[in-house]
Order: structure tokens, then sequence, then C-alpha cells
């Protein structure tokens, strides 16, 4: 082969891998651009949302914040929740109350925890409807009530979470 | 890829060889000339091809007649690989001191007279002829083609010659010293003869009478190789009255060239140095022509490649460029797109996107919550629906999973129509105030009389139930 054949190839593979590395960098490019471009519009989108619907956000942002509570730790958290529970049955005179926890099997949802207590229906009824306006923060899975109608009392059986955050202690408030 | 300058012609005649230009009104230019020996034996760069010549383009390299021979095979297929393959291999065969051959030679479909088809083929045979190649390719002054006096005759006289295709012709080319006899069978070249004669502007009759024994015998051996007989003679000459004087001598008639087209009478200087090749002008020797001619095997199969190449250097180039022009574009428009994208911009954009997230989070959360009533309340619409003689026992609301409320009651009844009556009471105010995902009915109630309290004036209905949640 001559070198003026040689020569040429040589060229000819510069040129076409030229325009190949030239393909691959446009192809990329666009993409990103494309990428840049569907990012953009999104942000563009969230804006107008937040824009347009920026109290109904705010409102939904606080009630998402408070369907948890920031603790330092959990079982602080779980301390402070059981003292409140009871406080709650001690205001409707209800009694027994027990709550039961197992930290170390949270979930996504929380922590599940079980409380037990007696007491007249009426308290009861009380005591569960404050605990589901005042606790958005605990979650009911499950209620048993069993009416003793010679004593005169019910027996609840609450299983719930408790949904919690860890925040820094400047952050608990 | 640098394009050489003007075009060359190598002529060897008589054991010279001659490099040739045209000058500006076609005529020959003898540029630089050396002895064949010389030219074989010396270093190429010793300087005895002048520097300026190795830059023209060496277009065509002219040579003797008898340096080329010439054979003819019956061949049947036409496929080019495997003819080229059996002629490879028959040269080589005939001419075994010949290695070199394969690389000269080339060939055509031709067909007989009993219409067989046959190959064509003729080759370099003269030993001198491979070294003055390779002399040539390392003077830098490698010829594109090469061909003899006997293949241009062949293709100008195709051209002016009316049923040239049609039997035996004959040509004599009488030049100052030489005379040259070319015989062609229907339109093919098939031999020539050079014979060396004294100058014959004195003594024309002379020579005549001595070219017609060479003539006869040429005629002869036409015969024999054909077995035809020769059907038109041509004279070209420098004297229009020696074709009249060849007819009287031959006893036949010859026609001469000149009246059939222009032509051009080269310098008796040029006529004696570059022989029969100086007859043609510059238009006879274009590399365009279709005349015989043979390049290296090798040399051939690149300039095949050429066009290649180039179309392929072009499309790439035009492809780059508009590839380039996107590229820049794209760029451009990338930047343009970027530039407010600043750090404060992209630090201002990412706070509604995290808000907007948290939102969609909170959503989530507050629709699972609020997804099903709330227990109270649910109790409260049981309570709401239980009539007066009803009370419950146990009541278990599932709200996690499969939700649901599973209860267990007591009903008060005298007998059995105001247990129905009660029980159907209770499950209408049920449906009305709780709506599931399906309404309550009589057979989802399982129940059974309390046994303690028989003997009783009223009696105790135990049932049982579950119904889901929407």
């Amino acid at each position: 082969m001559t070198d003026e054949l040689k020569n040429r190839w040589i060229i000819v593979g510069l040129v076409w891998l030229g325009a190949l590395l030239l393909t691959y960098w446009n192809s990329n490019k666009i993409d990103l651009i494309i990428h840049d471009r569907e990012t953009e519009e999104i942000l563009q989108q969230d804006r107008k949302f937040w824009k347009h619907h920026s109290e109904n956000i705010a409102d939904i942002l606080k009630k998402g914040a408070s369907a948890y509570q920031n603790v330092a730790s959990a079982k602080l958290g779980l301390l402070s929740v059981e003292n409140q529970l009871r406080s709650l049955a001690g205001k409707y005179g209800l009694s027994n109350v027990k709550m039961e926890s197992q930290p170390d099997q949270g979930n996504e949802f929380g922590i599940p925890v079980d409380l037990f207590f007696k007491g007249s229906f009426e308290g009861a009824m009380h005591w569960l409807s404050a605990f589901e306006k005042d606790y958005p923060y605990l979650s009911t899975r499950r209620l048993k009530i069993t009416i003793d109608e010679r004593a005169r009392q019910a027996v609840i059986l609450l299983s719930f979470y408790y949904r919690y955050k860890l925040s820094f202690p400047e952050d608990t408030g | 890829m640098l394009k050489k300058d003007a075009p060359l012609i190598t002529v060897v005649n008589n054991e010279e060889v001659f490099f040739i230009g045209f000058g500006p009104n076609g005529e020959w230019r003898t540029l630089h000339s050396l002895p064949l020996d010389q030219f074989l034996d010396g270093d190429p760069g010793s300087g005895a091809i002048p520097e300026d010549l190795k830059k023209r383009n060496n277009t065509l390299l002219v040579v003797s007649d008898y340096w080329f021979g010439d054979a003819s095979y019956n061949f049947q297929s036409k496929k080019k690989a495997l003819a080229e393959a059996f002629l490879e291999r028959k040269l080589l065969a005939d001419h075994p001191d010949l290695p070199g051959i394969t690389n000269f030679f080339d060939y055509v479909f031709d067909k007989t007279e009993t219409n067989e088809q046959t190959l064509y083929v003729y080759f370099l045979q003269e030993p001198k002829s491979f070294e003055l190649y390779n002399q040539l390719s390392e003077s830098k002054l490698i010829p594109r083609e090469i061909t003899t006096p006997a293949f241009l005759w062949e293709q100008k006289l195709k051209k002016i010659i009316p049923g040239f295709h049609e039997g035996g012709m004959g040509l004599v080319h009488l030049l100052t010293s030489e005379c040259f006899l070319y015989f062609f069978s229907h339109g093919r070249y098939l031999f020539s003869r050079s014979i060396a004669v004294p100058d014959y502007q004195d003594q024309a009759s002379e020579i005549f009478s001595v070219l017609t024994y060479e003539i006869n015998q040429s005629i002869y051996l036409f015969s024999q190789k054909t077995k035809a007989e020769i059907d038109q003679f041509y004279l070209i000459s420098s004297n229009k009255q020696n074709a009249q004087e060849l007819s009287q001598v031959l006893g036949r008639e010859v026609n001469d060239l000149r009246t059939l087209d222009q032509w051009k009478q080269p310098s008796s200087e040029i006529s004696r140095s570059i022989g029969p090749a100086g007859f043609f002008n510059a238009d006879d020797l274009a590399p365009s022509k279709e005349f015989l001619s043979l390049c290296h095997r090798q040399l051939k199969a690149e300039l095949e490649w050429k066009p290649v190449q180039i179309i392929g250097i072009t499309i790439g180039l035009i492809l780059l460029l508009l590839l380039g022009g996107e590229s820049l574009f794209l760029w451009q428009w990338n930047q343009q797109s970027s530039q407010p994208m600043n750090e404060t911009t992209i630090s201002n954009e990412t706070e509604p996107r995290q808000i907007i997230q948290q939102y969609n989070e909170s959503l989530d959360l507050l629709l699972t919550d609020t997804e099903h009533p709330p227990a109270d309340e649910i109790i409260l619409k049981i309570a709401r629906s239980l009539p007066d003689n009803v009370s419950i026992k146990e009541l278990i609301i599932d709200v996690e999973t499969d939700p649901g409320v599973k209860l267990q009651g007591l009903i008060k009844a005298s007998g059995p129509d105001q247990f129905r009556n009660s029980l159907s009471i209770f499950i209408d105010n049920l449906n009305r105030h709780i709506r599931g995902t399906r309404p309550i009915n009589m057979q989802d109630i399982d129940f059974s009389l309390n046994a303690e309290n028989v003997a009783q004036e009223s009696l105790d209905y135990l049932i049982s139930f579950r119904f889901a949640l929407p």
C-alpha cells in the first residue's frame, strides 16, 4: 500500500471518528438540555403552584408537621405520651391505665403502642374524643371496647402508632 | 492527497527513455531523456532525473509493442475474481521466469467467431519492463498506465475507420528511419512488426520494394493466425504519393489514412526519437481514452479505492461541519439557558421544590389519617343507631388492616317478632349512619338465644356481626 493510500485511509478514519465523537457529544448535550428543560419546567410548575396555593400549602405543612412529635429520643417521647394519656384518663375518671410499647419494633408508621384502661362508657368516649383531636401524632390502629353492664363500666384496649421525629433539643421547643 | 503538477508521458524507444510533455499548442516536448540502461542501472537519487520532473504526474508509459505479450483463453465464467485467479495461475505457468507478471496484466472478456467466451489477456513480457517500472517507482514517477503504440492505434482506428470491427486490417506506419506494420482482426490488435529502413525521402520506390517482402510475409502470418484474408490496407506516411506507390508494388489497394482524419505531422526530431508514439496527440493519450493499457495490480486496486476514499472524506467532512455547527449551537444554547441558574437562583429554586415535596408527604399522611372516620365518631354513630332494647357487649374497630367493625350485642325481645323488628331497625340505622363498602343485611348477622334467661319475661338474643369501613 502506498503512503498516499495509507494517508487517505488515516484521514478517512480520523474524519469519521471525529464525526462519531461529535454525534456522541451532541447526543449527550441534547439529553442534558432536555433534562435541564424538564427540571426547569418542574421548578416553574412548583413555583406557580406554591404561588397560587401558598396558604393551603402552609396549612397542610402545619398539619403535616403536627402529625409527628419532635423529640430528642423515642423513649423520652413515649414517656411523655404515657404521662399525658394517664393525666387525660384521670381527668375523665378512668382507671387501671397501662401502656405498653415496643420501640424496637418501630416502622415507617411509628412505634406500636397498646393502651389499656377501665372506666365509664361516657368517660371513655370523652377520653377517646380528646385522644383523636389533641394528639395528631398518635394514629389509631385498633380499638376494643368491652362493656360490663353489671359493673357499669367499659374496658378499653387501644392500639396506636406513636409518630415522632428526632430533633435537636433547641428544636423540640 | 497533494495533486502533482502537469502530466508527463514516458516513452521508451530504441533503448532510450524519454520524458515527454505537451506544449501549449499540443506539440510534443522532450523534457528529459537518457539511455535505458543508464536509467536502469543508475541510482534514483543520483540526480539523473531532474527534481522538476518528479513533480509531474506520470500518466502514461509507452513501450515498444514487443514488450507486451497477449493470449486468449476459453473461459466460461464472467466473474472477475475467478478470471483474475485463473489468469494469474496461467501466466505464472506459461512464464515461470517472470514472477512479476502477476502484477502486470489486464484482460477483457471476448468472444470467438463461434460465439465462445474467451479471455483476451495482455501482459508485460519484457524483463526490462519490470526493472523500468521499479526504477520509475523509486524515482517517484510511477506510471498510471502502461501501453504500446499498437494499442493506441487500435483505439484510434476504431474511431476513424468504418467497419474496423469486421474482417482483417493492415496498417503501414512509415517513419523517417523505421517502418511499423500493424495487423488487426475483427477490431482486435493481432501483431506488429518493426522494420528498420534507410531514409526514404530520396529513394521511396526502393524502400517499398524492400517492404513488400516483409508485408507479404506478415500477410501470410496473418492468414495463418486468423484463417482469413486482410480486407483493408492503410498507409500513413509524410508523403501523399506513397499510398499509390505501395498499391502498385503490393498489387492491392492501399488507402491513405490521412484522408480519413486530420493529422498533425510530428517533427522529424520527435519522429526519430520517440518513434511511432510521436504520431499521437495529447487527446489520444489522455487517461480517459479507452485504449488497452495495464496498470500495476496494486496501483489499480488503490486507484479503485481512491474515489471511495475521496467520497468518504468529503461526506465525512460535510458531516463533521454540520455536527460541528450543531455542537456550537447546542453549546451556545446551553450556555444561554443555564446562565440565569447561578447559585442564588438554584437555592431559590430548590426551596419551593423541597416545600412542595414536604407538602406532598404531609398530604399523603393526612389523607391516610382521614381515610377512615375517627374511632370516637364510629362509636357515636353506632350508639345513635341502637334501638332501646339493644345494647353493646363488645366492639372492635380495626383501622390498620382490613378496616372494619366487629360488634357483639344483646337484644331484649318478647319473642322472635320483636327481635326481628329490633334487629331490622338496628341494621337500617347502621346502614344510614355508617356507609360502608357494602350495606349490612340480615344474613350478615349471627345470633343466638341466651339460654340463661329463657324462663324470664323477655328473651335475650346475642347478636354478632362484622361490617367493613369505607
